[in-house]
């Protein structure tokens, strides 16, 4: 696996959307967004706040997740994230990778030095197309101002050992250009999925088939 | 027993707290909601006039019971215009950006911005629980502002170039669909232009060489049948206006809204049982037949028609087959109106022309979708959104040009993958099962997604000026 230069990522950007090796990322960015071995992104205009206080009956642990509000920034305006406060955020930029490489985002050391996170499930797929969502995080004691549009991410890709199988992949790989929201999944669901026979019900605290 | 003018004193303060409660701090106060530099516009006015209504109310002092008619007709006038403003200011503030596709409509008003003498129209936009879209004569609200302006010191004027547009408010998430509202742009037109002096003029014309006893006719039934025709003319301007604008997915959009492929048999013809109870035509506008026939006619003298056709859909199959539908199945079926008709179709050429002097050397974009169609609707097959487009222009590897499509090209093409070339996306994924209706949908909404944030990223380059 090695890490992708300037030049290398420039020439998969060149080439038409049907070349296997063809990288995408649209709008494409301006040549200063250009490092030598990454390239940076920018902040979408959608956010997902966690509704406070969640709704009744939804974001318990039962009903398997947080319930959020919409928020749209049209280009032009800002958004504050109040201290310790999270939200979901999106890239503007939306890519696709090919078969033959991943990728990782990683929080701008600018952003980053204003204790402001971006992202805690930074690796992306080969064949993934979408706008990348952020898990935005204000870890400072004070409020911050982002904005759509501001270089908030910088994304590394990686050449792998082994290409991944051409085509398209599922469907919950392709073409997110919100942030997507967790998925709402009850807990004795996610614990089948994890191999349990039975769970703590969290309505009565008894132990139920799952 | 009380004077005079105490009485005004209480009518006062009753519309004192009626102002409040359509403008006050209350009805503005949004917590999270963004709105379009001309919906703010159209809010700087109703609250630059709510301040200058109270203060004007807050200083009013009446000393002679002599003066209570004329100060009795002054808070009537300031009333009925807080009545009328009512209608517009929660719509418009519950249609936020969120709440309407508006990176779709802003594309749509760029396109509409490059009209002659409306570079700097803007277009506010409303929520409506009507079916269907509407546009505020603005005149109206103009005049009404104006008059405020002799009572009131230091009312505001209303905005110069903003018009209002209500959208149903099921069309908040949709893109296609609000093609539609070019039609409503087109009324603006039709204002703006003083259009309608020109069509009663030939409206009345034709009234008088195509019915023989015209003239001793009762003067309330000829205008009766000047306004029925003349409000037919509108709707029929709006709608080429709607296609001159966007091309033909307009029409598409108009299509699928009121559902008017379902005339078409098995077999793509017209089928006489369905399509008959289509063609009823109203005081207020023609039938829907009647103006997607009138379209489909518009559209064979564009260059786009050709196109079209080679794409072989249902929706332009239905379009062909109008083309032939005999104007006189309109007059039969229209036994209370189908008289005027003719009359109608006796003024279209004169709509026609109008519609050219609009457009006189715009671009229509038919060279530069026939440049980028194919290109967009590639990036859409492989689940990417069209922002920028690599055309190749040469075999070495330098030799690309990176373009964006306008709101026009992404449009069209892009509701010509929805009507073509969903079932080859879903195919394309792994796991997709085209009968299944929810992941149907999944991916209808995600070509609307696509095409709506290529629209908005295309503001983006337009405004930084490069790549």
């Amino acid at each position: 696996m090695s890490i992708l230069s300037e030049t290398e990522i420039q020439r998969r950007l060149k080439l038409e959307i049907t070349d296997k090796e063809s990288l995408l990322i649209t709008p494409r960015p301006r040549q200063r967004a250009f490092d030598s071995d990454s390239v940076d992104l920018r902040l979408g205009c959608h956010f997902l706040m966690p509704q406070m206080p969640p709704e009744p009956g939804w974001g318990s642990a039962q009903a398997g997740g947080h319930s959020h509000s919409r928020v749209h920034v049209p280009l032009g305006s800002y958004f504050v994230v109040p201290s310790h406060e999270t939200v979901l955020g999106v890239t503007l930029e939306f890519i696709k990778l090919p078969s033959d490489l991943s990728g990782q985002i990683l929080t701008k050391s600018s952003v980053a030095r204003c204790f402001m996170v971006i992202e805690t499930a930074p690796w992306i797929h080969p064949l993934y197309r979408g706008c990348l969502t952020l898990e935005i995080a204000n870890v400072s004691n004070t409020p911050l101002t982002i904005f759509p549009g501001l270089p908030i991410a910088q994304l590394v890709l990686m050449r792998n050992d082994n290409a991944a199988e051409l085509g398209m992949p599922s469907g919950s790989y392709v073409g997110p250009v919100y942030p997507e929201e967790p998925l709402k999944r009850v807990l004795g669901q996610q614990m089948h999925e994890a191999g349990f026979a039975q769970y703590r019900d969290p309505k009565d605290g008894k132990w139920t088939p799952c | 027993m009380p004077e005079q003018r105490d009485y005004l004193r209480h009518d006062l303060t009753a519309l004192y707290a009626f102002i409040e409660s359509v403008a006050g701090s209350n009805v503005f106060r949004r917590s999270s909601a963004a709105y379009s530099p001309a919906a703010v516009r159209f809010f700087d006015f109703v609250l630059d006039l709510a301040a200058s209504s109270k203060k004007h109310l807050e200083e009013w002092s009446v000393t002679d019971d002599d003066e209570f008619e004329d100060r009795r007709e002054e808070l009537g006038t300031i009333r009925a215009a807080w009545k009328e403003l009512h209608r517009f200011i929660k719509p418009a503030l519950d249609a936020d950006t969120l709440q309407v596709p508006s990176a779709v409509v802003d594309g749509i008003v760029r396109q509409f911005k490059e009209l002659p003498g409306c570079s700097k129209t803007e277009f506010a936009i409303f929520h409506t629980s009507e079916f269907n879209y509407v546009q505020i004569r603005t005149a109206d609200l103009r005049r009404i502002a104006s008059k405020l302006r002799t009572i009131i010191r230091g009312a505001p004027e209303f905005p110069n170039n903003l018009g209002l547009i209500g959208m149903p408010y099921s069309q908040g998430r949709t893109a296609f669909a609000n093609c539609l509202v070019a039609h409503e742009m087109g009324h603006f037109i039709y204002r703006e232009m003083a259009v309608e002096s020109t069509l009663l003029t030939e409206a009345d014309a034709a009234l008088k060489s195509l019915f023989s006893n015209y003239e001793q006719e009762d003067q309330g039934r000829k205008d009766l049948w000047t306004r029925y025709v003349t409000r037919w003319a509108e709707e029929l301007f709006c709608d080429l206006f709607g296609v001159m604008l966007l091309g033909p997915c307009y029409t598409y959009a108009y299509i699928e809204a009121y559902d008017l492929s379902t005339v078409l048999d098995s077999a793509g013809q017209i089928s006489e049982e369905r399509i008959l109870p289509r063609i009823e035509f109203y005081e207020k506008h023609p039938s829907d037949m009647f103006r997607l026939q009138q379209q489909a006619v518009f559209l064979r003298g564009l260059p786009w028609w050709n196109h079209m056709r080679k794409g072989s859909t249902r929706f332009s199959t239905l379009l062909d087959a109008l083309h032939n539908l005999p104007m006189e199945t309109h007059v039969k079926q229209n036994p209370q109106l189908g008289r005027l008709v003719p009359v109608l179709e006796a003024i279209i050429p004169e709509i026609t022309k109008t519609i050219g002097r609009v457009f006189d050397e715009v671009d229509d974009g038919f060279v530069l979708f026939c440049q980028l169609n194919s290109v967009v609707q590639d990036y859409l097959a492989a689940g990417v959104v069209p922002s920028t487009l690599n055309i190749r222009t040469g075999s070495g590897l330098d030799e690309v040009t990176v373009v964006t499509a306008s709101p026009l090209v992404l449009l069209n093409a892009g509701m010509e993958f929805y009507l073509t070339r969903t079932n080859e996306l879903m195919s394309s994924i792994q796991g997709e099962d085209l009968r299944i209706f929810d992941r149907r949908l999944h991916w209808i909404r995600r070509i609307e997604e696509w095409i709506a944030k290529a629209i908005e990223d295309e503001s983006l380059k337009t405004e930084d000026g490069g790549a």
